[in-house]
């Protein structure tokens, strides 16, 4: 069993018996997708919604929504699980301090990150199946691939199933 | 604008090393007066950070910490962060206002006096870089939260990398009382005030 620690911008895949974890989530999204039968799967930690805003060749595809969703599927496909059988579940996305304009479009990257990987899924024909999303605490996103748990912690609140 | 890369030669590190080290003195000293106790400073840590290391600072991403955040505004647009271990937040709490419920989890007036902190600290260390520079700068009025140290740090600097590759931090740690109690403030000027802060200090392309 291996424990696979999700920095930012990162993507890490894990087989049976393994746990992926995203720590401290903030604005940022934590991606699950896992194979409910082989128990193969992985996951991204996106910090940005869009990597148009890059010029010239991106080196980090877990960064951004728009490259991280099909780097990932691809990914997990790639490591043997099948795609009728995918599991996709995600949390993070909050705005850590409510300050005047923090709610504003510019300045709310938790709820753009959210909404951008909510349409690449979309657009992949991924459907989401667990969220926990917004508000203003930031998260831990733990998924255990040996039971198949999708664990959320909470300062001040304990810990959670998704 | 987009993807740049931010480089800076060490000049233009010790510069902003030095007047942050004012700056961080005069805010330590307005610490002091408050609770009554010494207070010291490290010598601050200049550092251009790719993001993925931004949230490794104040022992890792899951640490308790409580923090108060203002934004700078004026000539210089930057984002302020004060950060203590909950535990020790508590503790200079009790120390600011002795016998009075200051149960960081429960009291209004805990989170009050922490919104305060962060106002006294930002207002002295950014008095100080104006006189310095001659600069208008500005906080807002002080957010706080209690939360994942990670969740902080990672929320603050991810607007930031939608306009440069990388950014500059200024992390200073704090020991009130002896090291009873650690702290960290950390300055993140926006990509395009440091290039002004750098010109006004004379270094701008040293």
């Amino acid at each position: 069993m291996a424990i696979h620690r999700v920095g930012m911008a990162e993507l890490k895949i894990g087989g049976p018996g393994d746990r992926l974890e995203a720590l401290g989530l903030g604005s940022c999204i934590g991606l699950a997708i896992v194979d409910k039968v082989s128990h193969i799967g992985g996951m991204v930690h996106i910090m940005l919604p869009d990597s148009k805003i890059v010029q010239g060749p991106i080196k980090q595809l877990g960064k951004y929504a728009d490259t991280a969703v099909p780097e990932l599927l691809e990914q997990v496909i790639k490591a043997g699980a099948q795609r009728e059988r995918l599991v996709v579940k995600m949390a993070g996305g909050a705005e850590m301090f409510a300050f005047a304009g923090s709610d504003s479009p510019k300045m709310a990257i938790g709820k753009r990150n959210a909404e951008a990987v909510q349409n690449h899924l979309r657009e992949h024909r991924l459907k989401l199946s667990g969220s926990d999303t917004g508000g203003h605490k930031g998260r831990t996103f733990i998924v255990s691939l040996d039971d198949l748990n999708f664990m959320i912690r909470i300062v001040g609140m304990g810990e959670s199933n998704l | 604008m987009s993807g740049s890369v931010l480089e800076l030669s060490d000049l233009q590190k010790d510069t902003i090393r030095e007047i942050s080290n004012i700056g961080m003195g005069n805010a330590a000293t307005s610490l002091s007066q408050l609770i009554n106790t010494r207070v010291d400073i490290t010598v601050p840590y200049v550092k251009v950070v790719p993001d993925v290391e931004v949230p490794r600072l104040l022992g890792g991403e899951e640490v308790e910490v409580c923090a108060a955040y203002v934004q700078v505004v004026g000539d210089v647009r930057g984002h302020l962060v004060m950060i203590f271990l909950t535990k020790d937040a508590q503790m200079l709490l009790n120390q600011m206002m002795p016998g009075a419920d200051m149960d960081i989890a429960t009291s209004e007036m805990a989170r009050s006096a922490l919104q305060e902190l962060g106002n006294i600290l930002a207002s002295s260390f950014l008095r100080s870089l104006a006189d310095m520079t001659g600069l208008v700068m500005h906080s807002t009025v002080p957010a706080v939260a209690m939360d994942f140290a990670g969740s902080i740090i990672s929320y603050v600097v991810s607007n930031m990398y939608e306009l440069s590759e990388n950014i500059m931090i200024v992390d200073t740690r704090f020991e009130v009382g002896g090291d009873q109690i650690d702290g960290e403030c950390v300055f993140i000027p926006e990509p395009g005030a440091l290039g002004t802060l750098l010109e006004t200090l004379g270094v701008g392309d040293a």
